[in-house]
């Protein structure tokens, strides 16, 4: 009688990694992406893979190229005058740049927050949620209320604001407009949400809401966000993925890349010896 | 919403609970094969022991992973450190167990031996354990503080053991050898309870309490 009923099964006790199992599949992929500004590289072969419905970290320096990155993923790095890039991006196995893809669809798949929250400033609470399905066309009447509540409510803002729908949507506060924000990208359902610096404005209190917030929509949507706070990354990120100068240096488990990294250069950045 | 440590510390205090539980399970099946009567095998005592070290391993991997990604403060932090203290402590009794399960197979068969004094002991000694865990379940620093009381207690039933079986010339040689080897064991084993029970002082209070 050595076995059996006494045996413990030791991967009960491994959490993160579980997290980390369970959600293996492939949502997005860059392969050899490069971009520029006019002559200036800002990106060089970057080979990423994002896991879906997981949090994915992007963190480096100023000027890594981070920011970029997350551009190239919705096709909004074209719209600068002056950028190209080369390379590949695939969502769901398909390429986002191919002639068939059109950039609208691309960015209505894959939805962005930014930095500063942008309410449309003239519109209410409702209508900055509304706004976008009014204009697809794709819900009107009841069915408009009813997916501006669930919008309202995945972003955690539903019972803050359920009394004041009417209220313009830059009359609350930084936090709250950054949620409206989120709702706003959720309302037409996307499936990845790209977030970057979305809590740099923002005070301890609202960047811990919203932080909260990424980990519960990591349950029905594929997140990645940009960083230049590392304990944040910490916090919310199954992956982090540390850029510099324009190059992806290292990308893991965040476990390992906070915990034990394998390039000196990470290791040199995370422990505040550089950047 | 929940804070996003919490489902961390939700896990690192069922890993550290279910250590306990295995650890007292240890504790008693050892003394049964001590005993000779055994429910269980000397080589299950061992693989548990073994679990015991390597669950220790997966609690530490976990505290260090929570301190890296949250940053904890006050009694966040002192939880997490005093986990990993505990998960040692804890680590410790599936070695002693192992130690005390070893002894028959070491000695040869103790069935004749007086365990009269030694089981009460013992039995001082479970209910520490169980003591300090329930102060460590509930972040309970006053029963915590009761614990040191039960130590005094074994103490004295060791020094009376060793010194009863000085002046008995009757007792068998290798019953003396057993008796002295478990018994040292279970006071070691009432010492990492004692050290479970000054971490949740720590926890709850911030105090470390002053070890004689």
């Amino acid at each position: 009688m050595t076995s059996g009923e006494d045996k413990i099964k030791m991967n009960e006790y491994t959490y993160h990694e579980k997290q980390e199992m369970a959600s293996p599949a492939e949502k997005m992929k860059s392969i050899n992406l490069n971009a520029w500004f006019g002559e200036k590289v800002a990106l060089k072969d970057i080979n990423l893979s994002i896991r879906a419905n997981s949090v994915t970290a992007i963190i480096g320096p100023s000027g890594c190229g981070k920011t970029t990155f997350i551009r190239c993923l919705n096709r909004m790095h074209e719209l600068v005058p002056d950028a190209r890039m080369t390379g590949q991006v695939l969502l769901d196995g398909a390429e986002i740049y191919s002639s068939e893809s059109d950039p609208v669809m691309v960015r209505r798949r894959v939805g962005m927050i930014f930095q500063k929250p942008n309410p449309f400033p003239t519109m209410s609470i409702y209508d900055n949620v509304a706004a976008g399905l009014k204009l697809t066309g794709q819900v009107a009447g009841r069915d408009l209320d009813e997916t501006v509540k669930r919008s309202l409510k995945q972003a955690a803002l539903w019972d803050e604001v359920k009394d004041d729908l009417k209220k313009t949507g830059t009359g609350i506060s930084g936090g709250q407009q950054q949620r409206l924000c989120i709702a706003r990208a959720i309302a037409l359902q996307p499936e990845v949400i790209l977030m970057d610096e979305p809590c740099s404005a923002l005070d301890p209190v609202a960047t811990a809401k919203i932080e909260q917030l990424m980990v519960q929509l990591k349950r029905d949507y594929t997140v990645v966000i940009v960083t230049h706070n590392m304990q944040q990354a910490a916090r919310v990120a199954d992956f982090t993925a540390f850029f510099y100068l324009g190059e992806l240096v290292e990308y893991g488990p965040t476990k390992q890349i906070f915990g034990n990294p394998i390039e000196k250069l990470t290791e040199s950045y995370i422990t505040g010896r550089f950047g | 919403m929940s804070r996003l440590m919490d489902l961390g510390l939700e896990q690192l205090t069922r890993m550290v609970l279910d250590m306990s539980g295995l650890a007292e399970k240890t504790i008693n099946g050892s003394l049964e094969v001590y005993h000779g009567k055994p429910s269980v095998t000397f080589n299950s005592i061992f693989q548990l022991s073994t679990q015991l070290s390597m669950l220790r391993e997966s609690t530490n991997d976990l505290a260090v992973e929570l301190l890296a990604r949250y940053q904890p403060l006050a009694v966040d932090l002192r939880y997490i450190k005093s986990c990993i203290d505990v998960s040692y402590d804890l680590s410790r009794f599936g070695r002693y167990a192992y130690d005390i399960a070893l002894t028959p197979s070491w000695l040869g068969d103790l069935s004749q031996c007086d365990f009269k004094t030694s089981i009460k002991m013992a039995e001082k000694v479970l209910a520490m354990i169980r003591k300090s865990m329930i102060a460590f379940k509930n972040r309970d620093s006053e029963l915590a503080k009761t614990i040191q009381a039960d130590d005094d207690e074994v103490d004295q039933l060791y020094k009376e053991i060793i010194t009863s079986m000085l002046e008995d010339e009757s007792v068998e040689m290798r019953c003396a050898i057993a008796t002295t080897l478990l018994v040292r064991h279970l006071e070691r084993v009432a010492d990492h309870a004692c050290y479970i029970a000054d971490s949740v002082v720590y926890i709850v209070e911030g105090q470390k309490v002053n070890l004689e």
